[in-house]
């Protein structure tokens, strides 16, 4: 059993009259590569917008790499080490690809309104260094021909490799990837597999939430399923696709082997 | 002579208050109706009121027209008003951002102010009061006539619009719409249909305030934005969205107004209402009567 | 050295010479004047152009900004004789203060709530203008403001004045420039793009907010003093609600929006208008200007700038 980076402890989430998390608990290794799976509406996105800050649980807490960071604000948390990407593709669309990239450097750097206003020493050679590692991650995604078009003039499948290059730029242990498959075909999806292989194996930490079951069972060293909000089962792919309850919950459901 | 007592003056200010708030009331309820149905806040709505003054002057005044059809020749053209409002600023920016139809309903307001300078010019107007200018005395305070005249048909007002959302089947479309519009649609409501309405509906209450109030308080071209402003207030006050809420954040508010105009500096009076819409934003933007995590949620 | 950056060069070399070109030509010497205005109205402009275009905030109450920088400069050296500078270095701490303590629980604020927040601190401080008639002076305005001299230079000359004022406005808007092309400007743009986004990529949103907020505020409030300065009388009537709104007006016509230059173009197109053509149509200006702005914000939302851009690339870009 490897180090724990991530641990989740009877999450609980209300929202008025709807409950999208009950006592959910789970914890994520250092260097896997986790899939959380469950029909629509059983709270994944939910989930990972309490992890990044953008929700506060009702109840429990999250602990990452051995702090508590429940309640934290969300760029508090991405400066610690987690970032992610939108189901809902939240790019800069008023700003180049490149320069969204450049974004995800921002908790990397440190010059104050003053200094770059003034242009004191050393902004120079931070934007320099800006530069070259936004660069750096857009060749890592193959994007960085690119570089200099608007982020809006993009296919739907560059568009989720740019949220992918932006999120690797803040240098993540951790990395949540909210449904990266949805919309791909057959050959980007394979394509998105081989990235998050070797998202991992520069060293961090892979978390995914998808519909697309030939990925998840694919790449995924451990899964987590949810469904109304509660943890149904959790395991290796072998023991997820045998298990009873995943299998009724999915009856009628959307689940894919095909 | 009687001694006038601070009790006396109060009561006398809480009915200044309740006056004024039925104008406040109002304009929430047409900030409302088209915020429902299209969660555009409509920053012309206090055009709408100064309309309703100004046209009903022409045709009372100009056009020595009774007072009843003046009225409803008022609230049509208003009315009409409206409509051509939301088909020519609204309806082509389906779609924009929050930004750009703020903008869209200022330049609008602007615009009409401009035009209503240009017929009317700066001067404020009055109306012949509905049954005379003999104060009544009650509870110790002296009341217009036409104070009873904009309560009643306030309330008046609020009764209809109940019953339209409640019992007929374009108020129902409407409320669907304001719910869901996805759904609204998918069962055959016309969803544009719904917005345009929802802009002539407002603009015909807004007409309604104006109609009554400038036998009590003028009106001019530039009346417009701090009466939207406060029926803003009003409306945020009751929870943006709610009817029952506007209604009673309106008259709260008007009494606020009245009691601060008249106990503490009149000349801050405006300023009484627009501290409230601070505080309320600050502290409860879902107000007295909204959800605080539908609040938290919608996205404006 | 970015485009900007060259922009800025030609444009200081536009401004040095223009005033050297007046002198010999007459009919144009009464635009030092009006260029004066342009200049004070554009620091302001400027500002907001950072804060709505750039970070895509709203403020529909910076004459508020104007009025406290103008009044702080006014009462000081007009009632209680301080020398000018201080009159410039208390608005702006006070122009900051009050924009900081506004601007937390209104930042937290978006779309139409904020725009709302900011209509009514604008006309809360407009009242105050006019009622707090013992330091302001109330409607009638202040007058015997007295001018600005640097180190026994008097500025009593329209030409000197317009070399101060634009020296300044230079100067923010090389600033503003830096700010623009470091990763602060990339931060306030995120915002503007996905606020979710920015977060989550670490930008502390809430902080460049409010420090935009209040960096608008006080080019404001530089803007007043050199206002008060230059009218030597002002009154609450030049801090009004429509006043904001002629601000948004440059700020949209000229396309600042998209582009710090469209909040200069703006205002110097707005002003020219001003000036040349509706001197004489003082009634239509609510008519002109509410038209201005529907047929902007529905036809060409990036303003002039962005037809600028259109005939220069042949690329029409969509809305901010």
């Amino acid at each position: 059993m490897g180090k724990v980076i991530l641990e989740a402890k009877s999450l609980k989430k209300d929202f008025g009259g709807l409950t999208a998390l009950v006592d959910l608990t789970f914890r994520v290794e250092k260097g896997q590569i986790k899939a959380i799976i469950g029909p629509n509406g059983a709270g994944k996105t939910t989930l990972f917008n309490i992890i990044t800050g953008m929700f506060i649980p009702t109840e429990g807490e999250v602990n990452f790499k051995g702090k508590t960071i429940t309640g934290l604000k969300a760029h508090e948390i991405a400066t610690m080490g987690i970032s992610r990407t939108f189901q809902t593709l939240e790019l800069f669309m008023n700003m180049s690809v490149l320069e969204n990239v450049m974004v995800g450097r921002h908790s990397r750097t440190r010059s104050g309104m003053l200094r770059v206003g003034l242009r004191l020493w050393g902004v120079k050679s931070e934007e320099e260094e800006i530069l070259k590692e936004a660069t750096k991650r857009l060749k890592f995604v193959g994007l960085d021909k690119k570089a200099i078009e608007n982020a809006d003039s993009l296919p739907l499948g560059e568009e989720k490799l740019l949220e992918v290059a932006r999120a690797l730029a803040t240098d993540p242990d951790l990395l949540l990837l909210d449904e990266p498959a949805a919309g791909l075909n057959e050959a980007e999806t394979e394509k998105a597999a081989e990235l998050i292989y070797r998202i991992r194996d520069q060293g961090t930490t892979v978390v995914l939430v998808e519909h697309d079951m030939d990925l998840v069972m694919k790449v995924s060293d451990d899964i987590l399923v949810l469904n109304y909000g509660r943890k149904i089962a959790e395991g290796s792919p072998e023991e997820v696709r045998n298990d009873q309850t995943v299998i009724d919950a999915y009856l009628g459901g959307e689940i894919d082997y095909a | 002579m009687e001694q006038i007592t601070l009790s006396n003056q109060i009561v006398q200010y809480v009915f200044t208050g309740i006056t004024v708030g039925s104008i406040y009331a109002l304009v929430a309820l047409g900030f409302n109706i088209i915020y429902n149905a299209t969660e555009v806040i409509n920053l012309a709505q206090g055009e709408f009121v100064m309309l309703g003054g100004l046209i009903m002057v022409f045709f009372i005044t100009t056009l020595n027209l009774p007072l009843v059809v003046g009225f409803i020749l008022t609230v049509l053209v208003v009315t009409a008003i409206g409509a051509l409002f939301e088909r020519l600023a609204i309806y082509p920016l389906e779609g924009a951002s929050v930004l750009t139809l703020i903008i869209i309903t200022i330049a609008a307001s602007i615009f009409i102010q401009g035009l209503a300078m240009g017929i009317w010019g700066k001067d404020p107007y009055d109306l012949p009061a509905f049954s005379g200018r003999t104060p009544i005395s009650f509870l110790g305070a002296m009341i217009q006539p036409q104070y009873l005249w904009i309560l009643g048909i306030t309330i008046v007002v609020v009764i209809l619009l109940n019953l339209f959302f409640g019992r007929t089947m374009v108020g129902k479309a409407m409320a669907a719409c304001a719910d869901n519009p996805e759904a609204a649609s998918l069962v055959g409501i016309n969803v544009r249909m719904m917005v345009l309405f929802s802009f002539a509906l407002s603009a015909a209450i807004g007409s309604i305030a104006g109609i009554v109030i400038t036998p009590v308080s003028l009106m001019e071209f530039d009346r417009g934005p701090m009466l939207a402003i406060k029926g803003f207030a009003a409306a945020v006050l009751g929870g943006l969205g709610s009817f029952g809420g506007a209604v009673f954040a309106g008259f709260l508010l008007g009494v606020i107004e009245s009691l601060f105009a008249g106990l503490v500096h009149s000349g801050f009076k405006d300023a009484a209402g627009l501290i409230v819409l601070l505080i309320v934003l600050f502290i409860r933007p879902s107000g007295l009567f909204g959800s605080t995590e539908v609040t938290k949620i919608k996205k404006f | 050295m970015k485009q900007d950056h060259k922009i800025l060069i030609f444009f200081f070399i536009a401004l040095a010479a223009f005033p050297i070109i007046a002198h010999y030509i007459e009919g144009i010497q009464h635009y030092i004047d009006i260029m004066i205005f342009v200049g004070i109205f554009s620091l302001i402009t400027i500002g907001l152009s950072l804060l709505m275009g750039y970070a895509g905030q709203v403020s529909l109450g910076h004459a508020a900004f104007f009025g406290i920088g103008a009044y702080t400069s006014a009462v000081l050296t007009g009632k209680y004789g301080f020398n000018p500078w201080i009159g410039f270095l208390v608005g702006i701490i006070l122009t900051a203060a009050i924009a900081y303590v506004v601007g937390i629980p209104s930042l937290k604020l978006k779309g139409h709530y904020l725009a709302m927040a900011t209509l009514a601190f604008g006309i809360i401080i407009f009242i105050v203008f006019n009622e707090w008639d013992t330091m302001t002076a109330g409607p009638s305005g202040f007058s015997d403001i007295p001018g600005i001299s640097i180190g026994g230079y008097n500025l009593d000359s329209d030409i000197k004045y317009y070399g101060f004022v634009w020296t300044i406005v230079v100067l923010c808007l090389l600033f503003s420039i830096n700010v623009i092309h470091s990763r602060i400007g990339r931060a306030l743009r995120s915002i503007h793009g996905s606020e979710d986004a920015a977060n989550a990529m670490g930008v502390n949103t809430s902080k460049y907010k409010l420090q935009i907020f209040v960096i608008s505020a006080v080019y404001a409030s530089i803007a007043g003093s050199l206002y008060a300065h230059y009218m030597n009388f002002i009154s609450p009537s030049s801090f009004s609600l429509f006043f904001s709104i002629k601000l948004l007006i440059m700020v949209i016509l000229g396309g600042g929006m998209a582009n710090i230059w469209g909040a200069v173009l703006g205002t110097w197109t707005l002003m020219l208008l001003g000036a040349e053509w509706l001197h004489f149509l003082e009634e239509f200006e609510f008519l002109v200007y509410g038209a201005v702005l529907l047929l902007m914000t529905i036809f060409l939302p990036r303003g002039l700038i962005g037809l600028v851009e259109f005939l220069v690339s042949g690329r029409n870009k969509g809305a901010y």
